[in-house]
């Protein structure tokens, strides 16, 4: 079907395609990555799994599974709800579906064919920005240029007077993403070393999350919560203050991922004073999205949709408090090159991110398909798979990570701080794997809703039946 | 019928979940600044009230433990509380209040 439609004339091409493809596509590519953790996590906990081959060591693998749910799950979910939400809020169609399409296409191989030099050892050795530069340079001109092109244009063609809050963040947060690849993998483009490249490196992955996945994924909230629930958003003004405070205060704390660093210990100071400042957007974006909630709290139970990205944003609750606090000085000496961080990136990616796409992916292919799901109780499971699976793994990070960061400053054998960590690993892989097993399943209650949903009637809105099935 | 139950005992098992999880993160916050800051000067020997902060020969964690299960708890109540709160209003026929 995708071949079909790449080569057809833009008008013939059905609305909403392009969401269809990259919401499918994001699924696959979220089954790939949470596979891939569990993997690596198991030999962690088990270490006698798939040992004496190169390319199932850990080293490779890992970063392979942080590349696939980076670029494949999160960004191609945010890619999917770009192409949906944005025609909807502008009231009009998306500027051209056939660009999302060869967008789509392109990114689905490009992204295959770098993770896949990737676990053929070409890295560039920088974690987050692990491609090699022609890669990088692919994947900003030939995916993410495109699907700017297509949101900037949509916005510029729309048939509404004013820009809604939603709208506002995906086009700044598109155009700084491609700043950030940009002067991101400068050190590989000019071949920069030392400092200059530890800076950049933590400025790129810092930004990365804070420029990308945390205003997009609040922007995807800013869109489903008022249009399920029916409550206008509680106010715009505190729209703004969060999308401009995240553009002042979260481009700047980079120097905090490099505390112990020899930089500049008044850049260090600086960054780590802005890094507290993130609870500025933190708690505009958190406050604005539950007060929008008023009088519809029942949905937070009933609502599929509602509840996942309700407990999406009850999570950025404690990832900006951790966010905000684990860079300065003293908290940075204790929990520095732990399993404490590897839970705080997996609460923002699996935790915050994850929930309110998982929400836009169920709600956008409902309405793009015109169909209901095809199982309630199986998108219930899902959601009781990811919360629990969750949970377990950042609780037991956490834990074994404040061991580490105990073991650190008694300078105890690290013999025995492997031994003493070894049943949280244990916890871990198991919550990794019920995350895993609960995508498959989604992506067969999906399959099923496109093969077998029942129809909605013209007119009617899919969370209009949610109480219906 | 289903209008009747209320949303607390509807919400109860997700409140426990989700609650303790935030919770357990702001206690996290919360613990280790407490102890990173008073742990200062004689560090080695001070790993909070009732437990040493790592313990070789066990798993508990102590203190910082303690904190987030606390903090876990906490926000149980606080998010069964707010729920109860908007049953209240919801039930008063308080609309979207805004």
């Amino acid at each position: 079907m995708l071949m079909k439609y790449l080569f057809a004339k833009n008008e013939d091409i059905p609305p909403g395609t392009a969401t269809l493809f990259f919401s499918f596509s994001s699924i696959v590519w979220f089954i790939i990555g949470t596979g891939l953790g569990s993997f690596n996590a198991a030999k962690l906990a088990f270490p006698d799994w798939v040992t004496g081959m190169e390319y199932f060591a850990f080293g490779k693998m890992r970063q392979v599974h942080v590349m696939a749910v980076i670029f494949g799950w999160i960004s191609m979910a945010f890619a999917a709800a770009m192409m949906y939400i944005t025609p909807a809020l502008g009231n009009t169609k998306l500027w051209s579906e056939k660009l999302a399409l060869w967008s789509c296409m392109n990114w689905n191989i490009g992204l295959a064919l770098a993770l896949i030099s990737l676990w053929m050892g070409m890295t560039s050795g920088r974690e987050y920005s692990d491609f090699i530069y022609p890669f990088d340079l692919i994947i900003l001109f030939g995916v993410i240029l495109p699907v700017a092109l297509n949101v900037w244009m949509t916005i510029a063609h729309r048939r509404t007077q004013g820009i809604y809050t939603t709208n506002w963040f995906f086009a700044g947060s598109i155009f700084m993403l491609m700043i950030v690849l940009l002067v991101g993998n400068l050190p590989e483009y000019f071949h920069l070393t030392g400092l200059t490249e530890a800076y950049l490196t933590w400025w790129n992955a810092h930004n990365i999350l804070g420029l990308w996945i945390t205003p997009v994924a609040a922007a995807i909230a800013y869109y489903t919560i008022p249009k399920i629930t029916g409550n206008p958003l509680y106010s715009h003004r505190i729209g703004h203050l969060h999308f401009w405070s995240i553009v002042i205060f979260y481009s700047t704390p980079a120097a905090h991922h490099l505390m112990s660093a020899p930089l500049p210990e008044w850049l260090k100071s600086f960054a780590s004073v802005e890094g507290v400042l993130i609870l500025v957007p933190a708690i505009a974006f958190v406050s604005n999205i539950l007060l929008t909630l008023q009088g519809k709290w029942n949905m937070f139970v009933e609502n599929i949709e509602v509840r996942f990205t309700v407990t999406g944003v009850l999570l950025a609750i404690p990832l900006n408090m951790q966010g905000g606090f684990q860079q300065t000085r003293s908290i940075n000496w204790y929990i520095h090159g732990t399993g404490w961080i590897v839970a705080h990136a997996h609460l923002a990616l699996l935790g915050f991110s994850t929930f309110i796409e998982v929400a836009a992916v169920y709600y956008g292919l409902q309405m793009i398909m015109k169909r209901k799901l095809y199982s309630l109780a199986l998108a219930n499971f899902h959601f009781w798979m990811l919360l629990i699976g969750f949970s377990i793994y950042w609780i037991s990070m956490t834990i074994a990570g404040l061991i580490q960061g105990a073991g650190k400053i008694y300078e105890v054998p690290y013999i025995d701080i492997v031994i003493a960590e070894h049943p949280y690993m244990i916890a871990r892989w198991f919550g990794g794997t019920l995350v895993f097993l609960g995508n498959c399943v989604w992506l067969y209650n999906m399959y099923m809703t496109a093969r077998e949903g029942t129809v909605v009637p013209q007119g009617r809105m899919v969370h209009e039946l949610a109480y219906e099935r | 019928m289903a209008q009747q139950v209320s949303m607390v005992r509807k919400s109860l098992i997700l409140s426990l979940v989700v609650g303790m999880v935030v919770g357990m993160g702001n206690g996290s916050v919360f613990g280790i600044y407490l102890m990173a800051n008073l742990g200062r000067g004689n560090f080695a020997e001070w790993g909070g009230w009732g437990w040493q902060s790592y313990n070789p020969f066990g798993y508990f964690n102590g203190f910082m433990t303690w904190v987030m299960l606390v903090f876990g708890v906490a926000f149980i109540w606080i998010l069964l509380s707010a729920i109860y709160g908007h049953d209240k209003m919801s039930k008063a026929g308080v609309g979207s209040g805004h």
